[in-house]
């Protein structure tokens, strides 16, 4: 196994994080800061008068105080406690749930919104994977990163507040009780650290083991796999796995734990040395006649109060910095997403149809090369097939031509513009694109197609395009017309569609659209015969005055288009009619050949 | 959630015991263990120093003082470290339990009727399940407010026992005017009843917070759900970032999470934080006034002498203690109450029928045997719909004999598959194997003659060959053979006899990620590995491009070679190998026979989907 990398410094410190969280609170729920203040200042004031009380019970006796010297301390403790105990109930009511809506509700709706916006290339590359991730994994829960952040906030106030309080009660007593205590306090941390560091040094090990388990039970609870777990008998393996997986885990959280008790007996001990050498001072002070006994009583009530306050900083201070680090993941994240809307690009004048050229791309994953040198001219209003087996490069142009993904060299002009001129969002609009893995929204169908809310909705286009796609009989079927939802998931009135009409609805979408350039990737997999041709012939309907490239591995589709193009290892290897490529005898016709093997009469069966 | 509210619910509660003893023997133990010591923990240092604390204002000797000084701390020190280990081998336990629980959920959820895993219903009850820990009410919190309820008891006991004998060590009071009225029995009167009086309204408010909690649980069902969509499957997803961005649907997703942001934070404000706020005020003013009573009380006892300064602190103590023991039994049963009604649903879910529990005979099958399967007259519609998805089909398929199953989009012929694969049951009509009806077979027997490639086939992010043999110890010549005959012979070749390389990047950077037309050859290496009697495929080879297409229908026959095969495709040229041509239009079956035979009828739907098709690959342009 390789080496724990050493982590990296994150990129946001931690005081810069809690000036972040601040600033957020405020922006989003200013009665949440309220809440933290009151939080802090019962969590310190509450014990301090529980503090304070014996003190002053047993000074009164001391002094031989009457009775009406009694009532009056009952009667001022019972109105503080009232007083302190309404103002806690207030931030114990809302603290909890309204810290959670801040991370669940507010910031997690500005992730999605991120999610959304960040440059699609940086998305899908590892890095950005691995960003994102971070930054999912900082706000889901309560105990992590964005919400646990504010929680140690508190925490560390109070702690730092109440130490400050009982340093000032301590203050009339010899310095170097405070001294000791402070010294406890850090060894108390260092303990406390190496659990941490532990877990740290690990994180990669731990974090490897705590998504297998996960991604194991989440595909197993997925509808989506459970048929072929029934179909090939996975229970067994599956949960043995799970189990493998689950004893893995289990092994690093008991190292975990075992060191967490080394640490609190390190604690225990720290305790036993601090408080048996405090109550032995502070009694033969009381001896010696120094001190009143009520001092004895509040001195001893603040000693293990502040040594309560510096343990709990240290402890706290530790957490406080994990959060912090995920803090940081998280506004990695978002500034990323904040890097594209900045940018002020102008808006061109395209003159329609457009004309479509790549110029001496290179591009490639990593070290896979992809393209190099690659140039193309599609002209304006050609429809042209796009062709070439797996892997050839067909998605990855598409990409390139949509500026989902930029080149490393080279340019991608419409019109003769360069696509990283243009504002992205104009660019976007250039493009009709009906993907095959394209994502179909839990929402009514005219959503689905039109990208748009119900009432920011053409119906009568969606009507239309309803029609051209061949929906128009399954809308009929349906309970609510085309405004059922197209999922289940959120609506058990919802529709479950088929693969082919998952199909009609995307390329519904892309008619909706009606941009200048239509992309169809594999329009067609899904379709029955009849479908499939009626989409043919009303491509060149669907197509007019556009610029087209249709891909697909039906190579009867080529016939609709005005021009093949062959893709292979990176480069455009044949160029032409469908007749040309035929009378040719290259590598188009002959998978033209091996495909139309079966459809002709001397196709024949195998034996 | 439940019929009888107000009653525990007894069954489940044992149900749940009996549960955490199965599931983990050790967590009881370590749960009591715990427990005791830190039920304990708190009484050391009120006894011990107010005892120093009286020695301090009375005697002060110092050998005594000293005893009790290191007692003191000596006995800290031990609760301490015998409290730290009992907290690590608790929280062990805990977390064992907790996987093992959601291990056996797991696995329920994979032994469950095919019907019940796409019925939104049992994905909602599921989730509910899963959410119990957030809400603190799954099993073992249930286990752990019983252990502290009676824990409080305990607590009230030992408290008891201070009180009395605190009061019964207490010396002679000299008479006197003050002393009469602290000293009668009406003042002590007069506190008990503040004390119950506040023991009556926490348990009122206690309950009220109990309302509270599992409305919450309630509200936040159906938005949790959207959540969860809005969050997890549309935003972080980023294969879907692509449609998102080129269509700019992202004001119209903001919409939407905002529409549901909005409303579902003033809920939880309206319904979960205002009704708690004012509670816990309650409470706190309840508490303030009997802390401040019994303050008073105890303070002028020893005003007039009934008992020393010290002990003040033990009195007080142990009266708060006790009526917070109380308030904590209250607290805990109603916690107690809400979790075991919440693993009702536990119960519910393990309740429900498994795929092999269906029939009543579970007649066992050889492999090795010739298989016929026949349709008999079956219909069917899904289970919230009333369309007849299969309207009388008959149907025959043997050994030997393979069948291209065509036809237009929601004609039916996936729901075929489904209905031979026992996800559902027919509406009408039965299916026979052999014979005997399919629901009457061994379900694991049944299964073992099928190899499936689905048309939505899912693979796992484990390593390639476990995915493939479905085992955690491949045999790997059968491997090869399978990913050769799959066409992933490339593969075999690159990977040199090491095929544990893990299916994606997700949490290994030595993963590797495998394009749509590999993982389609990996889904078919899969069914081939099998080597089941009866192949179905379902569209085996949409993603890939003609030349692999080609490949994979040249080697059908070491496919399937003489197997009983079913073959879903909407290109028809795969017709050209199958035997018979199963026809399906609007759920019925409208032809039947070869290809050969089909074409003759110029009318019928077959011929007119083999020309749609055909009519592109065959022009008198063509040059073969």
């Amino acid at each position: 196994m390789e080496q724990p990398k050493k982590p990296e410094k994150p990129k946001y410190g931690t005081l810069s994080n809690i000036a972040f969280t601040l600033r957020n609170i405020i922006r989003i729920d200013k009665m949440l800061l309220v809440s933290m203040i009151a939080l802090v200042f019962c969590m310190v004031a509450q014990p301090v008068i529980g503090v304070f009380m014996p003190k002053y019970i047993v000074q009164f006796f001391e002094d031989g105080r009457d009775v009406t010297a009694f009532l009056l301390l009952v009667a001022v403790f019972g109105a503080v406690s009232l007083v302190l105990g309404q103002i806690r109930s207030f931030a114990d009511g809302y603290f909890p749930r309204m810290k959670s809506m801040y991370r669940s509700m507010r910031l997690g709706a500005e992730m999605c919104l991120a999610s959304m916006q960040v440059d699609y290339q940086y998305l899908s590359s590892e890095k950005g994977q691995l960003e994102n991730r971070k930054a999912v994994h900082a706000i889901s829960s309560p105990s992590t990163g964005v919400e646990d952040i504010v929680v140690r906030i508190v925490e560390c106030s109070t702690n730092l507040l109440g130490a400050i309080v009982y340093i000032f009660i301590l203050s009339s007593l010899n310095p170097l009780i405070i001294l000791g205590l402070a010294v406890c306090g850090m060894v108390s941390y260092f303990a406390g650290n190496l659990v941490n560091r532990y877990r740290l040094k690990h994180k990669e090990e731990i974090n490897k083991v705590e998504q297998k388990t996960y991604s194991a039970s989440e595909s197993v609870r997925d509808v989506l796999y459970a048929k072929d777990i029934r179909m090939y008998g996975m229970f067994d393996w599956l949960a043995s796995l799970l189990r493998k997986y689950d004893d893995e885990n289990f092994e690093w959280q008991k190292k975990i734990t075992l060191r967490m008790f080394f640490s609190e007996a390190v604690d225990g001990l720290i305790a036993f040395l601090r408080d048996g050498f405090a109550y032995l001072y502070l009694i033969s002070l009381v001896l010696a006649g120094t001190i009143p006994v009520s001092q004895f009583i509040l001195y001893i009530g603040a000693i293990a109060g502040l040594s309560m306050w510096i343990s709990g900083f240290a402890k706290n201070a530790i957490l406080l910095n994990k959060a912090s680090i995920e803090v940081s993941d998280f506004r990695v994240f978002l500034d990323k997403s904040e890097e594209n809307q900045h940018d002020e690009l102008p808006k061109q004048d395209f003159s329609l149809p457009i004309c479509i050229e790549f110029r001496h791309v290179d591009f490639a994953y990593g070290e896979h090369v992809i393209f190099q040198d690659f140039s193309l001219i599609i002209e304006k209003g050609k429809k042209v097939a796009l062709v070439g087996i797996n892997g050839a490069g067909k998605t990855t142009l598409v990409k390139l031509l949509l500026n989902l993904t930029e080149p490393d060299i080279g340019e991608i002009l419409l019109d003769g513009i360069d696509s990283r001129k243009v504002d992205l969002k104009q660019y976007f609009s250039q493009f009709s694109v009906a993907f095959q893995d394209a994502l179909i929204l839990a929402y009514g169908m005219d959503v689905n197609i039109s990208m748009r809310n119900s009432a920011d909705t053409d119906q009568n286009k969606v009507d239309a395009v309803i029609e051209t796609a061949g929906l128009t009989q399954k809308v009929k079927n349906l309970k609510k017309g085309k405004f059922t939802s197209c999922e289940k998931y959120l609506d058990n009135e919802g529709t479950e569609l088929s693969g082919g009409e998952r199909q009609k609805v995307i390329l519904a979408r892309a008619l909706y659209k009606s941009a200048p350039i239509l992309v169809l990737d594999e329009p067609s997999a899904a379709l029955d015969p009849i479908a499939e041709s009626h989409l043919y012939e009303t491509y060149h309907e669907m197509t007019k005055n556009k610029t087209s490239i249709y891909i697909s591995h039906r190579l009867s589709s080529t016939k609709f288009c005005d021009e093949v193009l062959l893709l292979d290892g990176g480069r455009i290897t044949e160029r032409g009619t469908h007749s040309e490529l035929m009378r040719l005898g290259g590598t188009y016709a002959h998978m033209f050949d091996i495909q139309s093997h079966y459809y002709r009469e001397e196709g024949g069966e195998l034996a | 959630m439940s019929e009888k509210k107000g009653k525990l619910n007894l069954a489940a509660v044992t149900a749940a015991l009996k549960l955490i003893r199965k599931l983990n023997k050790r967590f009881f133990p370590a749960m009591l263990l715990s427990a005791v010591l830190d039920a304990v923990k708190p009484f050391i240092p009120i006894v011990l120093s107010a005892k120093i604390l009286d020695e301090l204002m009375g005697a002060k000797d110092i050998p005594t003082l000293t005893a009790l000084a290191v007692a003191l701390v000596g006995l800290a020190l031990v609760f301490h470290i015998l409290g730290a280990f009992a907290t690590k081998q608790y929280g062990n336990e805990n977390i064992r339990l907790a996987n093992r629980y959601y291990e056996a959920l797991a696995q329920k959820t994979m032994k469950l009727d095919y019907e019940l895993s796409e019925n939104p219903d049992t994905k909602d009850l599921l989730r509910m399940i899963s959410e119990a820990e957030t809400n603190h009410l799954a099993v073992w919190d249930m286990a752990e407010y019983l252990l502290k309820g009676f824990l409080a008891i305990f607590e009230m006991a030992i408290a008891i026992v201070l009180i009395v004998t605190t009061f019964a060590s207490a010396q002679a009071v000299p008479n006197g005017a003050q002393q009469a009225i602290v000293q009668s029995p009406l003042a002590f009167l007069a506190l008990a009843v503040l004390l119950v009086g506040g023991v009556l309204v926490y348990n009122n408010v206690q309950a009220r917070i109990g309302k509270t909690a599992e409305d919450d649980v309630n509200n936040n069902l159906d938005s949790n759900r959207q959540f969860g969509y809005l969050f997890f499957h549309v935003s972080y997803n980023y294969e879907s970032g692509k449609d998102i961005r080129l269509y700019q649907a992202q004001n119209m997703l903001k919409e939407k999470i905002d529409n549901y942001v909005g409303p579902d934070i003033q809920v939880s404000v309206d319904e979960f934080v205002k009704p708690n706020i004012k509670h816990f005020s309650i409470l706190a003013a309840v508490n303030a006034v009997l802390l401040t009573a019994v303050y008073l009380f105890i303070i002028l006892k020893a005003y007039v002498g009934a008992i020393t300064v010290g002990s003040i602190f033990i009195q007080i103590n142990a009266i708060m203690r006790f009526y917070q023991a109380i308030a904590g039994l209250i607290q805990q049963y109603s916690m107690f109450k809400v979790s075991s009604e919440y693993f009702g649903l536990s119960i519910r879910f393990f309740g429900l029928p498994e795929t092999t529990q269906r029939g009543t005979t579970h007649i066992r099958l050889e492999r090795d045997q010739d298989y016929t399967f026949e349709f008999h007259d079956v219909s069917f519609h899904y289970p919230n719909a009333d369309a007849l998805v299969l309207d009388h089909v008959n149907l025959t398929l043997q050994k030997g004999q393979r069948l291209a199953v065509v036809g237009m989009n929601g004609a039916g012929k996936t729901t075929l598959i489904k209905l031979l694969c026992r996800f559902y049951l027919p509406t009408s009509g039965t299916i026979t194997c052999n014979g005997v009806d399919i629901q009457e077979l061994d379900y694991n027997d049944y299964i073992d003659l099928f190899s499936v490639v689905f048309q939505d086939f899912t693979l796992f992010s484990f390593a390639l060959d476990q995915n493939i043999a479905v085992s955690e110890r491949p045999d790997n010549a059968r491997l090869e053979q399978s990913m050769n005959t799959a066409g992933l012979g490339g593969l075999v070749d690159e990977l040199k006899g090491d095929y544990s390389v893990p299916l994606g990047k997700q949490f290994d950077e030595n993963g590797r990620d495998f394009s749509g037309g590999e993982k389609q050859k990996i889904a078919i290496a899969r069914a081939l590995y099998k080597d089941a009697p009866v192949v179905v495929l379902d569209e085996p080879t949409a993603a890939l491009d003609p030349i692999t297409e080609f490949e994979i229908y040249s080697k059908f026959n070491e496919l399937v070679g003489d197997k009983a095969c079913v073959f879903i495709s909407h290109r028809l040229s795969s017709c050209r190998f199958c035997h018979n041509i199963a026809v399906f239009d609007g759920g019925k079956i409208v032809q039947f026979g070869s290809h050969n035979d089909l074409l003759e009828n110029r009318n019928g739907k077959y011929f007119e989907l083999w020309n749609a098709q055909a009519k592109h690959y065959v022009s008198e342009e063509m040059i073969s």
